[in-house]
């Protein structure tokens, strides 16, 4: 058992026991989030990429890990945070979350007070964090000091891809491209989950990935019925290049996204995001269709959200967060402009918002 | 908002009396229900025959009755305060087939009332088995094999296609009652049989066996709007195969993937949504296959649940609060989450610990068979327990189930054959498992995986405590052993148990070093809102939440999980005096550890802990609320036990003294105290050894009452008529005897009247709520016998000795609060037989009959308040007395001894019953027919009567036997008693004892040839033929009495039934 600790940029030292690649020191903003299932698919989520994840629920690691479960090629979470790990046996062809985070190179730290951390969190907002072993404790903290805010690192380059891929392969466990497309999107990889991907091809939509440094002209020369932008990472307000291209595009071809892809169109569209005090990251958020007036559970992990007031009338409020009122969705009908902000791809998460993607794929038809 | 307008006035039906499968829960329910649809500004009106009730406790709905859950009263309800709907859903399946009942007879369309809840139809959808395989496999989802069947020729087709093992559900029942599984072909018929003919539709549902799968369930809600939430996710730790009644669960689901869970989710909201339940919660369970992805659909109540009760419990989620919002036309997002008082009702709650249920069981009363657990439910209560792990859940819930069994702990090889305990569903599987790991160590896990059905979650659990085990045996135990011990959720004296010191010992060094509970809420939403939940749970290790109430609030100890002697009855006495003492300024910390009861409703007290009850974890809550005002006389008896452990570590006990309350407990000085008064007791004494027990009976003189030093509900008791009846029962193991262990043996008082007296007393000053006679005479358990209030048959010079014993009594002993007597009469002598300084199981029934909440004045004179001023007693006399204010109340006792086919359903001194119903009446007649309607007991008003009484009776049954001829009854009866009165008159037709030959009594009674059934038991010594009489009576649900006094009640009772004018009472 390798002693270890959990520094906050406040200087409070929290110990535990490390997990996972034990000798290694990580750093990155601490969120935490209250799925109750689902490690899997949110320790390799890109969008988590820079923040270290720690799960309210108390007991994690309890079914093991399979590949197939994976939202990406690998662990993207710079560290995990939780009260206890299973480490007993697993279910036959699975690998413990223990041996899957060691081999990613990845560290975990348990035995921490995970509830006080996250009202802590809850009060005072999401900080950095750093995670080391005990004997590397100075080295760790200068780290800390030395350590840049989520808002000033560029996140996206670790996880997008680096140039066009058509009909990516997700791998065992998910949907192939369909074999007869009833079109093809041009989908900007800002960090993307396979999920999103799956949804697409299982409505019969053939998928380009494109790099984040992409031109407009790459979307609306090549025939693509629509242009999608990804989750991801980070602060969206850095991305003034690609919010330049996607507004090139605005009106000439259908645009809509999800989380990041969201938060992009709404800077593109003249509008501004903000920074939440320590986000949505779970899987039981309520939103309410304000047209149908209905609402539904869906999965979270934004810490940015949109400003509906820096918005012009034309764009519509499509959904509304039933807890606390912030903007989940939004539309413009004369642009051909979608987003949502919550992930109606679910995984992990409630399947209740995968219409979504019916309503995208509508767009590129009309 | 969308509240309904074309509703007014809203009738909520109530589940009745407690039964095993039906408990507090729907008093919870109901409960929360009444109040959401007054806050909406309905008229509400309820009806529930169950007086130990909350919901039933005036004020709380505009019109409550009392009466019968038959079609007849609700009728008669309809026509006296018109409401125009009914909500189906609160009151469990009695309330369901209710509503269906009323459906089916045009009562509903005849008064214009609507069903509101759960349609007719989508019960029907629900409830019928071949309606609803249909619907989840248009769904695409899989139902286990399974074939209808009405008659044998169809089983026996059925086996062929399905496949042995099969399981056997009757259509229709409730809790699964009737449900088996056959393994083999020989025992196959038998039990079909046996379900065709509990089923009220004649049908049975037969199904491929799925024992040994992982088992869930899914609480969901779903509106109008289509809107659907998951509240709460279940896993049973006991796989399938054990009523999920009867298993050991866990909130949330621990071992399924992310993908599994999904599809389980939208399985239970589509199958929600083809059901047509659309304004409400319901429950759906799932059965996976180990390490697999076959997930079959078991089945789904369409309202709520014992189930709903934990998961609003586990989670902090008012399920029938809600649920009644949505049967009145909200929807999911326009009604708040009052817990975080920020978000919406239509999140999921999310939960940052793991919530452990273990149910409670009655093995030395209804003892197991030989198959041990099976699909029919068995268990009578259950407690839950809140922890950060797995292994403090379990070890807090296990000691929380008060079965003296301090968590996880090994068996002890001697006395248990674990071996076997591992491959039967027994309610000890679990530490089976947990004693083999202990000797195996982690190389067993697999193993015993494949052998019990565990998961090997569960089993790591249990690893995990055992090397725990192992570290503080080995020693030393420093403060950061202890404080690692107490994060897994270990007593003080378990830990001291294994490190081999003391329990103070333990608390001394946790004292040194700070180890201290500290408090987390249950807020819902896993940290993520500030909170302003009042509900709470203790853990150890971690940051504490929320500030102390201080000195202003008191705890009131409440009863922790149902058991026979100690149930509803004391959670709405706690109840009761929460309301009390904050209507009158004081905040009041409710701990308790039964999911199903108001009293662990979030909005009952000002704080609400979920602990064992146990005085460790009282003083930890005491410390950290900054209180010592502790209120334990109204949780039965497991508060009053921690008394003394309480008061020695700061503790202020409300009212009664410690020593008061020593003088009532301890033998020697309650004798002493009755000599010093000059009252009168049966005469007792205590044997150390089975010789001295025969000594001391024959110095007292036969019959006998013989029980062991320490019980509760009379268990282990037995009346003996002769030295040969002692040995007997002694030789069968019936009581253990030794220096460590004496019996006392105490005069029978044979064919006494008894008594029960409920008092609130203030030292100077008694007010008698009201005296209850027993219908039985002595000999019949408190708890068991028919009580009549006001007394029947007695002679004023009686009572008024009894209130003049009373006042002596309380003076005596300077009672504070709450005080219930029991009384035997014999031969115009006063004896006294008990007194327990607390409230009992009759006071909510008292209470209401006499309209006077004596709860409410107790609670009162805590506060300083004496009887006096409060108006209630004569200045003079310092008595005052209740009266019952409908004419009659009848409480009746309520068995569930149809769960239990193997048990002989004989009254005796050791109470079985699990609830009661109350009759009121203008007349006796009126009160006692009320009484057993209300208790499902169907008086007939015509037709055949068995009648065969001891020797004892054969005089007293020849008045009954005349009137039930003049009501037009014919009379059949044994030899000896057709004898007895044909030589009084009476002609009658002589029918076969079961050993002299066919057709006897009993085939008589299978083809329910006999509408009523007279049978008192011949003794002891007596052939099994007379207990065949009572439980094939019970099989075939016809209606007996085993008693003259009873078979005389039911005769007035009759009468009354014969006029068919069916009359309702509000109180």
């Amino acid at each position: 058992m390798q002693h270890g600790y959990l520094i906050l940029s406040s200087g409070e030292v929290h110990e535990g026991t490390l997990f996972g690649s034990t000798g290694t020191i990580a750093a990155g903003e601490i969120v935490f989030n209250t799925s109750m299932a689902g490690y899997p698919e949110i320790l390799t989520d890109p969008s988590y990429n820079g923040q270290m994840v720690l799960f309210t629920y108390p007991l994690v690691g309890n079914y093991g890990w399979d590949d197939a479960w994976s939202e990406s090629d690998g662990v993207k979470v710079s560290a995990l945070v939780v009260r206890r790990l299973y480490e007993g046996r697993v279910p036959e062809g699975r690998r413990t979350l223990d041996e899957a985070m060691a081999a990613a190179g990845i560290v975990g730290i348990q035995g921490v007070d995970t509830r006080r951390l996250t009202l802590d969190i809850r009060a005072h907002g999401s900080c950095n964090a750093v995670i080391c072993p005990e004997d590397r404790l100075d080295e760790a903290r200068r780290l800390l000091s030395t350590f840049p805010p989520i808002t000033q690192r560029d996140l996206i380059g670790d996880v997008a891809v680096k140039k066009p891929v058509e009909d990516p392969d997700l791998s065992v466990g998910f949907a192939s491209a369909p074999a007869e497309a009833a079109g093809r999107i041009a989908l900007v990889d800002f960090g993307i989950k396979r999920s999103i991907i799956e949804n697409f091809y299982r409505l019969g939509v053939a998928v380009t990935l494109l790099p984040p440094t992409f031109r407009a002209e790459d979307v609306l020369d090549h025939g693509y019925s629509m242009l999608f932008l990804s989750n991801g990472p980070g602060d969206p307000a850095l991305l003034q290049e690609q919010v330049a291209q996607v507004r090139r595009c605005l009106g000439r071809i259908p645009v809509c996204g999800i989380c990041l892809g969201h938060q992009i169109i709404t800077w593109a569209l003249g509008g501004r995001t903000v920074k939440m005090a320590y986000g949505h990251h779970g899987g039981n958020q309520p939103v309410k269709d304000l047209d149908r007036g209905v609402s539904f559970v869906t999965a979270q992990n934004h810490n940015y959200m949109s400003d509906m007031a820096s918005l012009p009338e034309s764009v519509h409020l499509w959904f509304v967060n039933a807890n606390d009122g912030t903007v989940e969705g939004l539309y413009d009908e004369s642009l051909k402009v979608r987003s949502v902000q919550f992930h109606p791809e679910a995984c992990p998460g409630p399947h209740d918002a995968r219409h979504i993607f019916e309503a995208f794929v509508k767009e590129m038809d009309r | 908002m969308s509240r309904r307008e074309d509703i007014r006035h809203i009738l909520v039906i109530g589940s009745g009396p407690i039964v095993i499968g039906q408990a507090c829960e729907f008093d919870y329910s109901g409960n929360q229900a009444v109040r959401a649809l007054k806050e909406e500004g309905y008229e509400v009106s309820l009806i529930n025959p169950n007086p130990a009730t909350v919901m039933t406790t005036p004020g709380i709905a505009d019109h409550i009755f009392l009466e019968p859950l038959k079609s007849e009263y609700v009728e008669r309800i309809f026509q006296q305060v018109g409401p125009d709907a009914i909500l189906s859903t609160m009151g469990g399946q009695t309330a369901l087939n209710l509503t269906m009942e009323l459906e089916r007879s045009g009562i509903l369309a005849r008064y214009g009332v609507k069903v509101i809840g759960a349609s007719t139809q989508s019960i029907e959808k629900a409830e019928d088995r071949g309606r609803f395989k249909k619907i989840v496999e248009s769904l695409g989802l899989e139902c286990a094999k399974s074939r209808i069947v009405h008659s044998l020729e169809e089983a026996e087709d059925a086996r062929k296609a399905i496949s042995l093992p099969i399981i056997i559900r009757p259509s229709f029942t409730l809790g699964g009652m009737g449900g088996s599984i056959a393994e083999t072909e020989q025992e196959f018929l038998p039990l079909v049989e046996k379900a065709l003919g509990m089923s009220p539709t004649h049908e049975a549902l037969l199904e491929e066996s799925l024992i040994g799968w992982k088992e869930f369930e899914m609480e969901v809600m779903r509106d109008r709007n289509d809107n659907a939430i998951v509240v709460c996710s279940i896993e049973n730790v006991d796989p399938m195969g054990v009523h999920t009644g009867d298993s050991i669960t866990v909130a949330p689901i621990q071992t399924l993937s992310d993908r599994q869970y999904q599809r389980m989710r939208d399985a239970s909201i589509d199958i929600l949504r083809a059901v047509g339940v659309d304004c409400g919660g319901s429950n759906v369970q799932f059965a996976m296959k180990p390490d697999s992805d076959r997930m079959v659909v078991i089945e789904m109540n369409p309202r709520v649940s014992r189930s709903s009760a934990l998961a609003s419990k586990a989670t902090g989620f008012p399920i029938a609060r809600i649920s009644a919002k949505l049967a009145v036309g909200y929807t999911l997002d326009e009604v708040r989450n009052e817990i975080t008082g920020q978000s919406a009702s239509c999140f999921e709650p999310a939960l940052d610990y793991v919530a452990v249920k273990v149910p409670r069981f009655e093995l030395e009363k209804f003892p197991l068979p030989s198959s041990a657990l099976g699909t029919q439910m068995r268990s009578v209560g259950e407690a839950l327990a809140i922890g950060r792990t797995m292994e403090e859940g379990l070890n807090k819930a296990i000691r929380a189930s008060e079965r003296k069994i301090e968590g996880l702990v090994e068996l002890d090889r001697r006395s248990n054959d674990v071996e076997t305990l591992l491959r039967s569903a027994h309610p000890l599987r679990l530490l089976a498992a947990y004693t083999v790991i202990c000797e195996k160590g982690p190389s067993c896990l697999e193993e015993i995986s494949s052998i019990t059905g565990f998961d090997r979650f569960f089993l790591d659990a249990l690893y995990r405590q055992s090397l725990m085990d192992g570290r503080l045996r080995k020693g030393p135990v420093d403060a950061s052993l202890l404080a690692e011990a107490k994060e897994y959720g270990m007593s003080d004296r378990r830990i001291a148990q294994l490190a081999g010191c003391s329990e103070e010992d333990v608390l001394a060094i946790r004292q040194e070093n700070g180890i201290h509970a500290v408090a987390h809420f249950v807020d819902t939403c896993a940290g993520e809102f500030d909170a302003l939940t009042p509900y709470c749970y203790t853990t150890y290790g971690e940051a504490d939440e929320g500030a102390g109430l201080g000195e202003d609030a008191v705890i009131i100890v409440a009863s922790g999980p149902n058991r026979i002697g100690q149930g509803l009855e004391f959670d709405t006495c706690c109840t009761l005096a929460s309301m009390a003492f904050r209507k009158h300024g004081r905040k009041t910390i409710m701990v308790n550890s039964n999911p199903e009861t108001v009293s662990t409703d979030f909005n009952t007290s000002d704080r609400l802990y979920i602990s064992p009850l146990s005085a460790e974890e009282v003083l930890e809550i005491m410390r950290r609320e900054k209180c010592r005002d502790v209120v334990l006389q109204l949780g039965g008896q497991t508060p009053l036990n921690m008394a003394r452990t309480l008061q020695e570590h700061g503790a202020r006990i409300i009212g009664t003294s410690l020593d008061g309350i020593d003088e009532t407990e301890d033998r020697g000085l309650f004798s002493d105290l009755v000599r010093r008064l000059g009252l009168r007791q049966p005469a007792g004494r205590m044997a150390h050894s089975e010789e001295e027990v025969y000594a001391k009976a024959a110095e007292i003189g036969f019959p006998v009452l013989m029980r062991p030093s320490f019980v509760l509900g009379g268990r282990s008791m037995f009346i003996a008529y002769d030295k040969d009846g002692l040995r007997e029962f002694i030789e069968r193991g019936g009581v253990t005897i030794s220096p460590d262990s004496p019996v006392l043996v105490d005069q029978f008082l044979e064919d006494a009247f008894e008594y029960d007296l409920d008092a609130v007393c203030d030292g100077e000053s008694v007010y008698i709520g009201g005296i209850l006679q027993h219908i039985e005479a002595a000999g019949i358990h408190s708890g068991d016998s028919a009580a009549v209030f006001p007394p029947y048959k007695s002679k004023p010079e009686i009572l008024e000795q009894m209130r003049c014993w009373t006042l002596k009594i309380a003076r005596e002993l300077d009672v504070r609060g709450m005080m219930n007597i029991q009384f035997a009469e014999k031969d115009g002598l006063l004896y006294i037989i008990e007194v327990n300084p607390r409230a009992s199981r009759t006071v909510p029934f008292i209470s209401k009959a006499s309209g006077v909440d004596l709860i409410e004045k107790a609670v009162r004179v805590w506060l300083g308040e004496s009887l006096v001023q409060q108006g209630l007693v004569d200045p003079v006399t310092h008595i005052g007395q209740g009266r019952c204010h409908t004419g009659w109340a009848i409480k009746e006792a309520v068995f569930s001894f149809d769960r239990f086919v193997d048990v002989d359903p004989q009254l005796g001194p050791e109470m079985r019953s699990t609830g009661e119903a109350v009759g009121l009446g203008r007349t006796f007649g009126e009160a006692y027919a009320k009484s057993q309607a209300g208790a499902g007991n169907i008086l007939p008003t015509s037709g055949r009567v068995i009648i065969s009484v001891n020797r004892k009776d054969r005089q007293t049954i020849i008045p009954i036997a005349r009137a039930l001829q003049d009501l037009g009854f014919s009379i059949l009866a044994t030899r000896g008693t057709a004898r007895d009165l044909f030589d009084a008159g009476i002609m009658s037709d002589v029918v076969l004892k079961v050993h002299d030959g066919r057709p006897n009594i009993v085939d008589l009674i299978r083809g329910h040839r006999v509408d009523l059934i007279i049978n008192t038991p011949m003794g002891f010594h007596a052939t099994r033929s007379d207990d065949d009489i009572r439980t094939e009576a019970v099989r075939a649900r016809i209606p007996y009495t085993t008693t003259t006094s009873a078979a005389a009640a039911a005769v007035d009772a009759i009468r009354y039934l014969q006029q068919k004018e069916y009359v309702v009472r509000e109180i």
